[in-house]
């Protein structure tokens, strides 16, 4: 009898993840992303040219709004597309995540009180989409910049480096409002206006400065909302703007938090999690 | 704790609460109150009970949906839960894609599912242009076997099963037990089995647990317990106690009671059936039907008034009347008794299980041997010669 022995008793402690659960974790996020991929344009007459047209869409409408209607300028003297889209795609790719890891526990109820799996390949999952429209947005970019500035090689390091950081802070938040959903569904009703609330606060449509220095010495509590450090670190990367301060660490740290604490969150409520949900 | 390796499954003061949240506040239930249980390695072991005895709660808590409130359980191997057929399935997904979903939600790898994908397609009978089409086309019925043909084709050491039985046509049924037999016979798993259906739980499960409002009743040889179950779920004279309250018709006559006259019927021998009734006025052109189901719920044989020519055309208003058989036909077994009474064309009264009774096994002829088939059936008496 070589085969290993299971055992599970009420006492267990709450923090208990073995390596063959982070295992089962992923690749059962692999299979809902594989799903979510080949449904991702079913019954669309563009099919898959969406995943263009969905970040020219959103390039437009920032362009109109911010651009011509509210007149914002790029500092530096800097073209406004040009820094504005730097930091539109890891934008979308978190609002997707939010958006849609955030309610996936609630809105598949009926697979998670059959089978179990650890709870965090539901929102995990949705990256795979989000990382495929990233990917499609960022290389919308790239070629954008190489046309403009003739750069085309320079700060792609930086530019991977602060995408990982949007990833793990958006699925850390999604974690926690999955969590809390199974219990309190009043995240979720918020979650439209957290996810707008977001766009409006992160300086993505406008330059970090003007926010900055409306806070004056405390200007580092902007970075408390990681999603600022991804949006000045893209800039960074794509444009070359800023430098490498130490705020961008404050961001780090609240995004490698949000994850970690995200992570227990959601292990937490897995145990009563169909008796609640 | 450490699990002794003739066993699969051990349980050890396995419990779970649920404690009253907001307005419920300060109250709490048992769903299942401390249980030990061990199951051997390699057997099945079969769990019955009314709705909310505790059966779902105990599959939930072993599959790891949700967690124990005390107590806690230990298992050897791979568990693999079927709560439901086809869970995870999506319907704009082609049948081939919905496998390997499926298969990975249950800790299946793509490679594997390739593998297994003939032998899942060849049980289903789906043929290979279905498996290439959205399953939301596909009819309810091949979407259960699909479900089912991919859990059965999982690799898991023990298998939990609630209730997947209900679903599907009886010849699916039949192949999905025969499956599952296939399951511990050849491969040596051992299963978990939950079924309202009483004859699939017999002759799967050698042993059972029979559960009751969150405690067990008792452990031990199915046949025997299904038995005691059955007889304890519509016992004698239940409904005839229950007052008629579950019984529909005008109420014009009534069954009172019901009994066979020499004792515990048996095979083969004498015994008489004796109906008693109560009303108000002279009855007219009464017609009393028992309809005899197994103990799976399927219709056996009829005993009826009038299709036996037996047509008086008036009886008192309270009484009795007697159904000889000179040899008992039922088979060895548990019978429940469906009553439908009409009194001039219009039923007066109608009861879904209004009686039952257990017959002993014997030989249908004096001196033949008994006809032991572990079924309900009747034996129909028969002329055998060697010429025409």
């Amino acid at each position: 009898m070589s085969k290993p022995v299971t055992t599970v008793h009420a006492k267990d402690p709450l923090w208990r993840r073995s390596a063959a659960e982070i295992r089962r974790a992923r690749s059962v996020a692999w299979a809902f992303a594989r799903r979510d991929l080949q449904l991702r344009y079913a019954q669309t007459r563009m099919g898959w040219l969406w995943s263009i047209g969905q970040p020219l869409l959103a390039a437009a409408i920032v362009l109109i709004v911010f651009s011509w209607i509210v007149q914002v300028q790029a500092p530096y003297g800097l073209s406004y597309p040009l820094y504005a889209f730097a930091a539109l795609p890891s934008w979308l790719m978190v609002q997707h995540i939010l958006l849609q890891g955030a309610p996936s526990l609630v809105h598949n109820q009926h697979i998670v009180s059959k089978i179990f799996f650890p709870r965090t390949a539901l929102p995990l999952s949705k990256a795979g989409v989000a990382l495929v429209d990233f990917t499609v947005a960022t290389l919308l970019f790239w070629v954008y910049r190489g046309w403009a500035t003739g750069m085309w090689i320079e700060g792609l390091h930086w530019v991977l480096l602060f995408a990982v950081m949007g990833l793990y802070a958006a699925l850390g938040l999604a974690y926690w409002i999955a969590a809390l959903s199974v219990r309190y569904r009043d995240g979720l009703a918020l979650l439209p206006f957290l996810v707008q609330g977001l766009f409006l606060l992160t300086p993505i449509a406008y330059p970090t400065e003007r926010f900055a220095s409306a806070l004056g010495d405390y200007a580092w509590l902007l970075y408390l909302n990681p999603f600022v450090g991804v949006a000045d670190g893209m800039r960074f990367g794509w444009l070359g703007l800023g430098d490498w301060h130490d705020f961008h660490v404050i961001s780090f740290g609240v995004a490698f938090g949000l994850f970690v604490s995200g992570t227990w969150a959601l292990k937490a409520v897995e145990r009563t999690l169909i008796d609640d949900l | 704790m450490s699990l002794p390796s003739h066993l699969a499954v051990q349980t050890l003061g396995l419990a779970k609460r649920y404690d009253g949240r907001g307005t419920f506040q300060g109250t709490h239930y048992w769903a299942l109150k401390p249980l030990d249980l061990e199951v051997a390695a390699g057997s099945a072991l079969g769990l019955m009970g009314p709705n909310g005895a505790g059966k779902s709660t105990l599959l939930k808590l072993l599959s790891g949906l949700t967690h124990p409130s005390s107590g806690g359980y230990q298992y050897r191997g791979q568990m693999t839960s079927l709560l439901e057929v086809g869970t995870g399935f999506h319907p704009d997904l082609s049948g081939r894609e919905n496998v390997y979903l499926s298969g990975a939600l249950h800790g299946m790898t793509r490679p594997e599912m390739t593998q297994r994908m003939e032998a899942i397609q060849a049980f289903a009978g789906l043929h290979d242009q279905y498996m290439d089409h959205p399953i939301k086309h596909y009819s309810s019925g091949m979407k259960v076997r699909l479900g089912f043909s991919v859990a059965a084709h999982l690799h898991a050491d023990i298998l939990v099963v609630d209730e997947v039985l209900a679903v599907g046509d009886a010849s699916f049924q039949a192949k999905c037990l025969q499956s599952m037999e296939a399951q511990m016979t050849e491969k040596g798993r051992t299963v978990l089995f939950v079924s309202h259906n009483l004859y699939a739980l017999q002759s799967l499960c050698p042993q059972s647990l029979w559960l009751d409002r969150g405690e067990k009743v008792r452990f031990g040889d199915s046949a025997e317990l299904v038995t005691d179950y059955l007889q304890q779920a519509h016992g004698p004279k239940s409904a005839f106690a229950a007052g008629h309250r579950v019984a529909s018709g005008s109420g014009k006559l009534r069954l009172t009671d019901m009994e066979w006259m020499a004792g515990p019927p048996q095979t083969g021998v004498t015994n008489t059936l004796r109906i008693a009734y109560e009303g108000e006025g002279d009855q007219h052109d009464v017609d009393i039907r028992l309809n005899i189901h197994g103990q799976d719920g399927r219709f056996i044989a009829p005993i009826a008034m009038h299709a036996q020519g037996f047509t008086p055309s008036k009886l008192p208003a309270s009484g009795e009347v007697y159904v000889h058989f000179e040899a008992m036909p039922f088979m060895e077994g548990w019978y429940s008794v469906q009553a439908r009474v009409t009194e001039r064309g219009v039923v007066a009264y109608e009861h879904k299980n209004v009686w039952g009774f257990q017959v002993a096994s014997g030989g249908f002829l004096a001196q033949a041997p008994a006809y032991t088939s572990g079924k309900n059936g009747v034996h129909i008496r028969q002329d055998w010669r060697l010429e025409p």
